[in-house]
């Protein structure tokens, strides 16, 4: 999490893992989610697990 | 072992491994830190005079045990005696607890190292048939390995004694087999490979974990904290290991690296294992010191399993053990880390294998460690005593790095880790274990999180008409000679808000402003919120180009300006100009909207790290949450006078226009520009009895330093800062000069609604200041890597989540995902905020900021991106890469290809907010990059500022005394005060030297270890002031320049002032001599000023012969130090003394000043400047030349003010005594020099010195003025003429 290492939100070192969810809740607010991590109540995967960019690509596609 | 062996050498030199715990004691030689010790604890009956014998056979036939060592010019040698008589006490009667006093009391002695024996045992028998064996060995000739080797064969001897048998033969290796062998080590082809290895491994030098967030020194004792993993824990931790290929050691290594991870919010951790070193090596059969400590490097993924962490583990160790000879100094010397002071591991994990198993002639022993050597850092001992107990965890901590309750935190949390580990699938990622305790855990997130308060539906804007409504012939605003109603206010912005609805604002829509700090700002920014739309401010000092991109970016329904050209003409945003706009047509009443409280309120930009400035979208909801809790902590009345100062731009913006309004109380607006003039500022404050305003901490600081800050004491009741981290010594500042004033510290990003936290500073407290606790409807997480909760004191990122956080980023999805994003611990389907700083809780629920996580930067209270930075420079043609970063709180822009730099820094100015424009802009060819191919920002080369000399000056005499004294132990020249001693060349050795010469120079406590932490000058004179505040030690009427050196001392008396400070350039240039400088008496306290320049110089004279009883002397002065050094050689001469050298530099003899007329203080204010080697030029006051003072980096400018004041004094007592004083005659030459540029007081001659001196007066020229004399250039040209004289002399 210092500077020079990438954190839960971040793109990894390895930029094609699969380490990356999108989230969505009941109002329709997306939230990038490390795959890693249990999905918060009240939200739901809509995407993934993709790599991080693919993620960011789906939140951005889907702009209203 | 081989008959060679016979001719045993008395002497050897140390191996390296010695030399590194030689070095650790020659630290500090006092320290019993280097004592090892164990107790063994022996259950049967045991005869302590055949025990006696059995420690002295083994004695004669452990070498190491018989060794004293020794410093020689050649370095430190080990001295092997015949013959050691074991020390021994027995205490045939003790208890239990009379042993573990005495032990302890003995393990609080130092050993003399050369002295010897560097050993002791003790024998306490506790119960009938109960004893214990203490023994304490140092460090440099035994380890742990060593230990198992003496105990086993102590207890052999003591079995067979008591049997009434020979014990059977045994031989040791000897110590010049280690020596051998490590010579032989060192000189192989597998040292060279080893060294290769290690220097690949971490040539990209990894930051060293630090669980206390710090290094420091290690100290003299350790805190220990044992405990003991339950049995049933122990059980599953082995089975665990046996699943997992490993053994339970490994186990706990990866646990210990998961905590550390965490712990300090790195993913790359570094852990310390010692090693035993002997694998295959003769060292198996030497008791001695061979261990070793070897830098285990892991990766700790969140996203990775605790069985993959395990795997890395042992396949890590089978690494390290194939390189484990190479030493632990010399890798960090192969890095480079050893001149930076810099450690390579975190914590240590040393599994002690060891369990002796022995016995006594039958009565079993058990072995417990009591202590295993100096501790660094921390240091987590295990041991398998396989006692049934479970393993036995001992935490050791360095007591300068942590308390009994943190360590104790440390190792609760590592055993509740462990049980976890152990009870949970290791293929599980990693990021499902906290390291928090439960009880942390729900105390971070719920406790200190209780802020909920409900709060009724309301808008930013509606309070305030409801406000209008109530107190309608109140002051609302005042704005130079301007005064407003609210009545007026409301009428006003309710016109244009029903002109702004026509043009289509309404709720939901967006309304920029641009219009410069005025009335007509707060009436624009009312009436877009009263028209129900949000308002963007746009600051009409932006560029063109980047008010066109926002206009573009948030397609407001129009924009309100004061004047038509404004904004950029072609955007097709539909302008309304205010000047000339007639609203009288619409009703003054309020307007109808359709407005909820989740209607956005406004939108601000902010610096975007992907080169577009982003739009915030706050609701009024947030606001109106944030404004309420304001209101409700620090109550405003009507009679308040909030002071607006801040550009609208900036979000703190948006309390100082608003919560006055819904409160009743007056809005006092400054001048456009005027927040940047503090004297312009306190007079507005106090003019309009302004009672609350908002500082940045910098400008803040650069109120205070106003001579006009202290004269609003009276008015002012409360001041928030927020922006950046407010500094303590800034609050410390702030209670002195408004000392009934209340502090408060605030902090927030714009997209948390301004403020989260909040903290009241109080003139009492110390350290840094917190951000504080969450406001009303608001939770702080700090998380660390796996998003899990970290404990308090545990660094992390700072998440928000509540009522306050913005709607996102205006037209930016893929943002808004990355920065709100969903919240695990808060109500269900809610969003949290990354903040991107990095904070940790106080144990009583307040925040502290750290730092960032990524390349954010404030400057001045500003938050850039330097991401926008480096886009915008990577735009430009020509460049083909660029990087920036802040130097000295300055932005500097790096670039590569062909661009000239000016040009640059032109065309970024033409694009960016003048904040975020680079100072300096550096071409390179390339960049330099880390071993692993990453650019590394500190190896970027330090720009040259515009106005900047070269090197800085010395900021104090000290300073100065010890670069001369580095330049003279390194043998270099051209030495700065901020270059670091290990990367001049310093070694070990030379270090010793250092510290020995500063020690006799300034009779300073200072340990070699004070050196690798502070290894420049600058900061070793910093470190000293620390130790004995310069006002100690610096003023007193004998200042030793330089105590030490060869020959006679020089005396160099201080001019009108009363300081000799200025002579450390002197002292500096005349390399090896003994320099004293003389002080006026009463620098410090109130003792009298002396009456007559002869009674001063009589009491110099008497302090000059308690330094050096008899002459020759040798004096030197400078102006009234001139006049003094004469009458002080006269007065030597005159009670029978040898005067060899009287230097007057630029002085001349008070006869020439008697017509004069004696200065006022005015003049001794330009005497103190002059002091300083400044000309007064525009001071008026004293606080004037303080501040010129400061500007240049002064050291005097750090005198308090009871001496500044004494200075004041000082001066006019001078210039009154040189007039009254009469000159007796010098019987010898004088040597002069004159500042010879034209001077106004053209009167002065030194041929008036004639009829005082029998001898010559050989005179030098220097092309400056007097003031000018002592600075470096004409300083060199004085001390070669000088060295040469003394030369003479000393011949």
């Amino acid at each position: 999490m210092s500077a020079d290492t990438a954190g839960p939100f971040d793109a990894p070192s390895d930029e094609d893992a699969d380490g990356h969810l999108v989230l969505e809740n009941a109002g329709g607010l997306r939230s990038l989610w490390p795959a890693w991590r249990a999905v918060p109540a009240g939200w739901t995967a809509r995407f993934g697990p993709a790599p991080h960019a693919a993620c960011l690509r789906v939140v951005e596609a889907d702009r209203g | 072992m081989t008959a060679a062996v016979e001719a045993i050498p008395a002497v050897l030199p140390l191996t390296a491994a010695q030399s590194g715990m030689w070095f650790a004691q020659a630290l500090d030689p006092l320290s019993p830190a280097q004592n090892t010790a164990e107790c063994l604890e022996i259950d049967g009956p045991l005869d302590a005079a055949l025990f006696a014998e059995a420690l002295r056979r083994v004695t004669a036939e452990a070498e190491a045990l018989r060794v004293r060592v020794e410093d020689t010019p050649d370095g430190p040698r080990q001295h092997l005696a015949d013959h050691v008589e074991p020390p021994l006490t027995v205490r045939e009667r003790a208890t239990p607890a009379e042993a573990e006093a005495w032990m302890r009391a003995d393990l609080a002695e130092p050993f003399d190292l050369a002295a010897g024996p560097l050993f002791r045992h003790a024998l306490f028998r506790v119960g009938t048939d109960r004893w214990l064996w203490y023994q304490r060995i140092h460090h440099l000739v035994m380890d742990g390995y060593g230990y198992s080797l003496l105990v086993r064969r102590t207890a052999e001897v003591y079995t067979a004694l008591a049997r009434g048998e020979e014990p059977a033969p045994r031989s040791f290796g000897t110590l010049a087999e280690l020596v051998e062998d490590d010579a032989a080590y060192r000189s192989s082809p597998a040292f060279a490979a080893d060294r290769a290895h290690w220097s690949e491994r971490f040539g990209d030098r990894p930051e060293a974990p630090r669980l206390a967030g710090r290094g420091a020194l290690p100290s003299r004792t350790f805190l220990r904290r044992t405990a003991h993993l339950s049995p049933e824990t122990t059980e599953r931790l082995k089975d665990l290991a046996g699943r997992l290929r490993a053994t339970w050691p490994d186990v706990l290594i990866a646990a210990q690296a998961l905590y550390t991870a965490r712990a300090t919010a790195r993913t790359d951790v570094v852990l310390g294992l010692p090693m035993m070193g002997r694998m295959g090596s003769v060292a198996l059969r030497v008791p001695g010191m061979v261990m070793n400590v070897l830098p285990l490097r892991l990766t700790v993924d969140p996203g990775a399993t605790f069985a993959e962490l395990v795997r890395q583990v042992v396949l890590g160790i089978r690494e390290v053990r194939r390189h484990q000879r190479y030493r632990y100094e010399d890798i960090r010397r192969d890095l480079g880390l050893l001149g930076e002071s810099r450690a390579l591991v975190g914590p240590l994990v040393n599994v002690m294998p060891f369990d002796y198993g022995v016995d006594f002639a039958g009565a079993p022993a058990r072995a417990r460690n009591l202590s295993a050597g100096p501790v660094d850092d921390l240091t987590v001992n295990i041991y398998d005593r396989a006692d049934g107990r479970g393993l036995r965890i001992d935490h050791d901590g360095n007591p300068a790095l942590y308390e009994g309750t943190g360590l104790a935190a440390h190792q609760e949390r590592f055993l509740h880790l462990v049980d976890r580990l152990t009870g949970t699938d290791p293929h599980a990622p990693l990021a499902v274990h906290p390291v928090a305790t439960p009880a942390e855990r729900d105390l971070v997130t719920e406790e200190f999180n209780r802020t909920g308060r409900a709060l009724p539906p309301t808008t930013l804007v509606g309070p305030i008409e409801s406000r209008a409504a109530r107190t309608p012939d109140a002051t609302a605003l005042v704005f130079r000679d301007t005064a407003l109603t609210y009545a007026e206010l409301n009428a006003r912005a309710n016109r244009l808000a029903r002109h702004l609805q026509s043009l289509g604002a309404r709720p939901g829509t967006v309304v920029a402003v641009s219009v410069p700090r005025s009335v007509e700002l707060v009436v624009a920014l009312l009436a877009v919120l009263k028209a129900g739309a949000a308002y963007l401010p746009l600051d009409p000092e932006y560029p063109a180009q980047r008010l066109a991109y926002m206009l573009g970016d948030a397609a407001p329904v129009c924009a309100v300006t004061d004047r038509a050209d404004r904004l950029p003409a072609d955007t097709g945003t539909e302008v309304v100009v205010l000047d000339g706009l007639d609203t009288s047509g619409y009703a003054w009443t309020d307007p109808a909207r359709a407005l909820t409280p989740a209607h956005p309120a406004y939108v601000i930009y902010t610096s975007g790290s992907t080169g577009r400035p982003k739009g915030v979208v706050v609701p009024h909801r947030a606001i109106d949450n944030r404004l309420r809790w304001m209101q409700a902590e620090y109550g405003l009345t009507p009679d308040d006078r909030v002071l607006q100062k801040t550009p609208s731009s900036f979000d703190v913006s948006v309390w100082e226009f608003f919560w006055p309004l819904r409160e009743g109380a007056a809005l006092v607006v400054a001048e456009p520009g005027g927040h940047k003039d503090p004297a312009y500022l306190a007079r507005l404050i106090r003019e309009r009895a302004v009672t609350t305003c908002h500082f940045v901490p910098s400008m803040l600081q650069v109120f205070l330093g106003a001579p006009e800050a202290a004269g609003c004491a009276d008015v002012l009741r409360r001041v928030f800062c927020s922006g950046e981290a407010l500094p303590r010594e800034t609050a410390h500042a702030f209670a002195r000069a408004l000392p009934d004033v209340e502090l408060h510290n605030l902090y927030g990003p714009t997209e948390a609604a301004v403020d989260v936290t909040y903290h009241a500073c109080d003139p009492a407290d110390a350290g840094p200041v917190p951000i504080g606790r969450p406001v009303w409807n608001t939770r702080l997480y700090v998380l660390d890597a796996a998003l899990q909760p970290c404990p308090p004191g545990v660094p992390g990122e700072l998440y928000l989540a509540g009522a306050q956080l913005a709607d996102g980023y205006l037209g930016r999805p893929e943002l808004n995902a990355a920065r709100f994003v969903a919240d695990p611990f808060g109500p269900a389907g809610t969003r949290m905020y990354r903040t991107g700083d990095l904070a940790r809780w106080t144990a009583d629920g307040e925040v502290e900021y750290l730092g960032r996580t990524d390349h954010q930067v404030k400057l001045r209270g500003q938050r850039i991106e330097l991401g926008e930075i480096e886009a915008a420079l990577a735009a430009l043609p020509e460049v083909d890469a660029a990087c920036a970063l802040v130097r000295e709180d300055r932005l500097v822009g790096y670039v590569t290809g062909g661009a000239d730099p000016a040009g640059v820094r032109a065309a970024l100015a033409r694009e960016l907010p003048e904040h975020m424009v680079p100072a300096a802009v550096v071409a390179l060819d390339a960049f330099p990059l880390s071993p692993n191919g990453k650019l590394d920002r500190r190896a970027l080369p330090a720009p040259v500022f515009a106005g900047a000399s070269g090197a800085r000056p010395f900021s104090s005499a000290r300073e100065e005394a010890l670069t001369g004294l580095f330049a003279e132990v390194l043998g270099a020249e051209g030495i700065g005060p901020d270059d670091a001693f290990f990367d001049l060349g310093g070694t070990s050795l030379l270090a010793v030297r250092l510290v020995g010469r500063v020690r006799e120079a300034f009779g300073a406590e200072l340990t070699i270890g004070s050196l690798f932490e502070a290894p420049t000058p600058a900061a070793l004179a910093a470190r000293l002031d620390a130790a004995a505040p310069a006002s100690d030690d610096a003023l007193g009427v004998v200042l030793p320049l330089r105590a030490d050196g060869e020959g006679l001392p020089l005396f160099v008396i201080h001019p009108a002032g009363g300081l000799a400070w200025c002579y450390a350039g002197l002292a500096a240039r005349l390399a090896g001599r003994p320099v004293y400088g003389l002080q006026a008496r009463g620098l410090t306290g109130d003792e009298e000023l002396p009456r007559t320049l002869r009674e001063e110089a009589e009491d110099y004279a008497a302090r000059i012969r308690e330094v050096q009883p008899h002459g020759p002397y040798r004096l030197v002065g400078w102006s009234v130090g001139g006049v003094l050094a004469h009458t002080v050689a006269v007065l030597l001469q005159e009670a029978g003394e040898r005067v060899e050298l009287l230097a007057l530099l630029d002085a001349f003899p008070s006869g020439q000043w008697r017509e004069r007329p004696a200065p006022e203080e005015g003049d001794a204010l330009t005497a103190v400047l002059r002091m300083a080697g400044f000309d007064r030029t525009g001071e008026r006051t004293r606080e004037d030349v303080l501040a010129t003072l400061r500007a240049a980096g002064s050291p005097l400018a750090g005198l308090t003010d009871r001496t500044l004041s004494r200075i004041v004094d000082i001066v006019p007592n001078h210039a009154r005594m040189m007039r009254a004083h009469e000159h007796r005659v010098y019987d010898g030459d004088v040597l002069f020099f004159t500042a010879a540029a034209p001077r106004a007081e053209d009167w002065l001659t030194r041929d008036a010195w004639r009829p005082y001196v029998t001898g010559r007066i050989d005179n030098l020229d220097l092309d400056c003025t007097h003031p000018q004399l002592m600075r470096d250039r004409y300083l060199d040209d004085i001390a070669a003429v000088l060295t040469a004289r003394l030369k003479e002399l000393d011949a």
